[in-house]
């Protein structure tokens, strides 16, 4: 039994996009400070789980409580989105839109005082991007792109951060740096959900683990939530753990992949190596290097 | 060379003698800073298509203006005009609620329902003792008709519109670029958004007079999206595509006293050309930064 109450609390929570369940029977709590991730192969409610808490989505039933409110009622929710969903060729620059995320401590018909742009500044420097604050985010890298939503979240002083597969197709650099970033955050009494793909990375630097396949398949410390049995349950017909000399693999098609991704093959580490440090970020999942970033190398 | 500045100079000035045209070219002053700014936000929004629909949809309110004060009164067409952006404008998200009906089409049956609505009032017989409305003039403006009243009216509403728009300056670009944001930050985004139809059928009102319901999309959208080619950032787009508008707007006025062409496509025409001098322009600057990047990136051939 925990000390502290909860700052998420979600029960039975169901939600069905027309007549199709997305997701179904999750109930789960987060303590202040948590670091969960939220894994399961594509098309498994991740992204809905995430737009549900912070109420872009509504439940169909169940109840998701926020630090005690409902989904949509407390700001004290910061939500980072896919890069994908966002315009990346309006005309505004890091700076900008780093800056929107004060908006509402602003408040309405005011301009954004020194305040503002201290907490702007200190998220910039957070995620290590100082240097391109004045650079319009058409011509962002992908990882760049990520870290400047990760600023945007930090200047809203959220204390539960939901991110959407932020470390997906990143650079080592800036996987490292979201890492570190989480690391505050937890210090900082911050309970933070991660969607994303990595089983490995979930088990090493993850307080918890949340396993999905349109329905919860298992909550609690990763060692437990993705023990094998679990992870046959959610993605299926199509893993296979295959024995090596250094520890075994899990290998997965696309489960019930229906958004188009790629198959997610996570070499998985030995229990006893994976609980003791963290693997090398090199390792860390599929990464595949977008065209920008490769043209950036080379310049 | 004396003689060929005097003679640029007495060109120049051909327009002004007279009390004529200096209303038509303080109501370009006017317009092109609205339009400037409204079609910022239509064309980072994608709305061209819309801006076009709700200049269409006008025209039943602008026929029932016509009928109710039994005249061409300016206050009355202006109501009924705004009356009937409104209601195109809530028809059109009405319909859209629906999966089945997808967006451009929900557009599409409502403007194009309120201009059929527009075309039958018009065309029906003038009651006796009033004049029939002339509907080429509402269809292609008649910048040459404005006075100073009607200057002063449109004066009025645009700088309604650019104070409405400098004081949610923030909150209308959040919503614009960012509908998640806007919700996880609890702003009252569909509020933010209906706000932003009612600014843009307002200025569509006041534009309406200038250049007219087919081309009035031109003027928001083409000096808009000019500017989106060339700069980098908002303010500066917003800049930009009101000194467009307002060179346009200049330059067809000219033409217009001088070639004696309708003023609507003098207007435009001008806007078209420097869309197309900027679309080249950067065109050229990207070829070339291709071709200079190409050496260095492939290093060893």
């Amino acid at each position: 039994m925990p000390l502290t109450p909860p700052i998420l609390e979600v029960t039975d929570l169901t939600v069905r996009y027309d007549s199709r369940v997305a997701l179904s029977d999750v109930t789960f709590t987060v303590a202040p400070g948590e670091r969960m991730a939220v894994v399961g192969p594509n098309g498994s409610g991740k992204s809905t789980l995430l737009k549900a808490i912070v109420g872009l989505v509504d439940a169909s039933s169940g109840r998701i409580a926020v630090h005690d409110h409902a989904p949509g009622q407390d700001r004290c929710v910061a939500y980072v989105p896919q890069r994908a969903g966002l315009d990346w060729g309006f005309p505004v620059t890091v700076y900008d839109v780093v800056l929107m995320g004060r908006a509402h401590r602003v408040g309405w018909l005011r301009r954004p005082g020194a305040a503002d742009r201290a907490a702007v500044a200190a998220a910039l420097a957070a995620v290590d991007i100082e240097d391109l604050s004045s650079r319009r985010i058409r011509d962002l890298s992908g990882g760049q792109q990520q870290r400047m939503l990760i600023a945007r979240a930090l200047v809203q002083d959220a204390r539960l951060v939901l991110m959407d597969e932020p470390l997906n197709n990143l650079d080592a650099a800036s996987a490292d740096t979201i890492m570190a970033v989480l690391d505050d955050l937890s210090a900082n009494g911050v309970a933070v959900l991660v969607a994303m793909h990595d089983l490995v990375l979930a088990e090493a630097r993850f307080d918890s683990a949340l396993l999905l396949a349109r329905r919860m398949v298992a909550c609690g410390p990763p060692h437990e939530s993705l023990a094998e049995d679990h992870l046959r349950a959610a993605y299926g017909a199509g893993l296979q753990i295959v024995e090596s000399p250094d520890g075994h693999h899990v290998l997965s098609d696309p489960g019930c992949c229906d958004d188009g991704h790629a198959a997610v093959i996570a070499p998985k580490m030995p229990r006893r190596v994976a609980t003791g440090m963290a693997p090398p970020s090199h390792i860390a999942g599929p990464r595949v290097v977008d065209e920008r970033e490769r043209g950036s190398r080379r310049g | 060379m004396a003689d060929w500045a005097g003679a640029v100079a007495t060109w120049l000035a051909g327009p002004w003698q007279g009390a004529f045209m200096a209303p038509k070219f303080a109501a370009i002053l006017v317009l092109a800073p609205v339009c400037g700014v409204v079609g910022t936000f239509l064309v980072l929004r994608r709305m061209a298509f819309f801006g076009d629909a709700l200049a269409h949809a006008i025209l039943p309110g602008i026929a029932i203006g016509y009928i109710v004060a039994g005249g061409a009164s300016a206050a009355a067409m202006f109501g009924g005009a705004l009356g009937a952006a409104l209601v195109a404008a809530v028809g059109i998200s009405a319909l859209r609620q629906r999966a089945e009906v997808a967006e451009d089409s929900a557009i599409g049956i409502v403007f194009a329902a309120m201009f059929a609505l527009g075309i039958a009032l018009i065309s029906r017989p003038a009651p006796p003792g009033v004049a029939p409305v002339d509907l080429s003039h509402i269809l292609i403006g008649q910048i040459l008709a404005v006075g100073w009243g009607d200057v002063w009216r449109m004066a009025a509403v645009g700088v309604v519109v650019l104070v409405v728009i400098a004081a949610l300056y923030k909150e209308l670009v959040i919503a614009s670029f960012d509908s998640v944001l806007a919700t996880t930050l609890r702003l009252p985004l569909a509020a933010l958004d209906t706000l932003l139809l009612v600014l843009l059928a307002v200025t569509i009102v006041i534009g309406l007079q200038a250049v007219g319901v087919v081309l009035m999309v031109a003027f928001l959208v083409t000096p808009a999206a000019t500017a989106f080619l060339v700069t980098d950032r908002l303010p500066q787009m917003m800049a930009l595509s009101t000194v467009v508008a307002l060179a346009s707007g200049l330059i067809g006025l000219y033409v217009t006293y001088y070639a004696e062409i309708a003023a609507s496509a003098a207007i435009v025409l001008p806007c078209t050309l420097c869309f197309g001098a900027a679309f080249a322009w950067t065109g050229w600057k990207q070829r070339r930064r291709d071709t200079e990047a190409t050496p260095s990136a492939l290093p060893n051939g």
